[in-house]
């Protein structure tokens, strides 16, 4: 009985190693994050992760099984953080690094299906350029013949909403090579869509 | 090559951001994107992107908050009961390899036969001599002693923990 309780013991111990590793008298990160803040923090942001995962790996499933790959990393590393975007920054680099390390394991080809609810989004006040995306397939065969790092930093950018400093944090990239490898990507994915001007 | 950019690029995407482009957008940024080259693509690839996301987030299948919690729990602590595991074994080949040595060295020296019998009995007889009189006897001794028990306590131990469940 007692090799039980102190194996139980060790275990505790190693559980809190694993969680427990940001500062607490380091008054400018975020504390660790307890049960109630990391379903918070999940409920926000699993959603919009998916979503991430399912268009640049092209696969529904693989993003079922990398959102909780990633979760499950973000919550293991523990690592403290100075905001919500850092933090947030933090879990959609490991995001990335999960669909990257999936390619490199010969993950399956990419084909971006976009939900096929036969209508299209409402895209809040312009419903006119909505309407020219009828079929969701042109984006996704679109975005099927861009470089991985492409995507990534398209749906990043013009998806997602994200700076260049935060691109180049979640993706591993020189924040100055940014604005040109999006401008590169932007008018490419313009051309793919077929609305290129001038 | 002329430089392909526009200072407005940033305002397009901010008006899409926040659903000011377009029918509630004014009508100058409009007009302006439609004869600017870059504000054009911008204003192209952001509409596709973002109807795009907001399709997959609705469609989206996350599991709820509380399994995702349960299963993290879990799944640490079994990492957590393998690392224990790992760390009784490596052990336990660590003092069965020293103890495989040392019989390796005894039977070699027993195999040397009445000459080896006998070197060893004056050296060993020197050794105990020179032991005595400091404390590395109680310390040889004691080091014999894990070498012999060490492997029953790792073999005891690691039928206790089992295979995986």
């Amino acid at each position: 009985m007692a090799d039980v309780e102190s194996g139980v013991v060790m275990l505790d111990a190693a559980l809190a190693a694993l969680r427990g590793r940001a500062k607490a008298d380091d008054a400018d990160t975020l504390p660790p994050m307890d049960e109630d803040a990391f379903r918070a923090f999940y409920e926000r942001t699993a959603r919009p992760v998916w979503a991430y995962l399912a268009r640049t790996t092209g696969d529904d499933r693989a993003a079922d099984d990398l959102l909780q790959e990633a979760y499950y990393r973000f919550f293991r590393a523990g690592a403290a953080h100075a905001s919500e975007a850092h933090r947030r920054n933090y879990l959609y680099r490991i995001a990335t690094n999960l669909v990257r390390d999936r390619a490199r394991k010969g993950g399956g080809a990419v084909h971006v299906a976009l939900p096929e609810d036969g209508s299209p989004a409402e895209l809040p006040g312009d419903p006119g350029v909505a309407e020219r995306f009828e079929k969701a397939n042109d984006l996704g065969r679109a975005l099927e013949q861009l470089k991985p790092l492409q995507r990534e930093m398209l749906w990043l950018a013009y998806a997602e909403g994200s700076s260049h400093e935060e691109i180049a944090e979640v993706l591993g990239v020189k924040a100055t090579n940014v604005r040109s490898l999006l401008s590169r990507a932007r008018r490419k994915l313009a051309n793919l869509l077929g609305g290129r001007r001038g | 090559m002329a430089r392909h950019g526009c200072e407005r690029e940033r305002e397009v995407r901010e008006a899409f951001a926040s659903g000011r482009y377009g029918a509630r957008c004014d009508e100058e940024l409009h007009d302006h994107a439609s004869g600017c080259a870059a504000c054009a693509e911008v204003a192209l690839v952001t509409a596709a992107l973002a109807a795009a996301r907001l399709a997959s987030v609705r469609a989206a299948p996350v599991p709820r908050s509380g399994l995702v919690w349960w299963r993290m729990q879990l799944r640490a602590r079994r990492e957590a009961e393998a690392a224990a595991a790992r760390t009784v074994s490596r052990a336990g080949a660590g003092v069965l390899a020293s103890a495989f040595g040392i019989a390796v060295v005894l039977l070699g020296a027993m195999s040397l036969g009445e000459a080896g019998g006998e070197l060893a009995s004056q050296t060993g007889a020197a050794l105990l001599a020179a032991m005595r009189s400091s404390w590395r006897l109680p310390l040889l001794i004691a080091v014999v002693a894990w070498v012999a028990l060490a492997p029953v306590a790792v073999w005891l131990a690691m039928t206790e923990h089992g295979g995986p469940s």
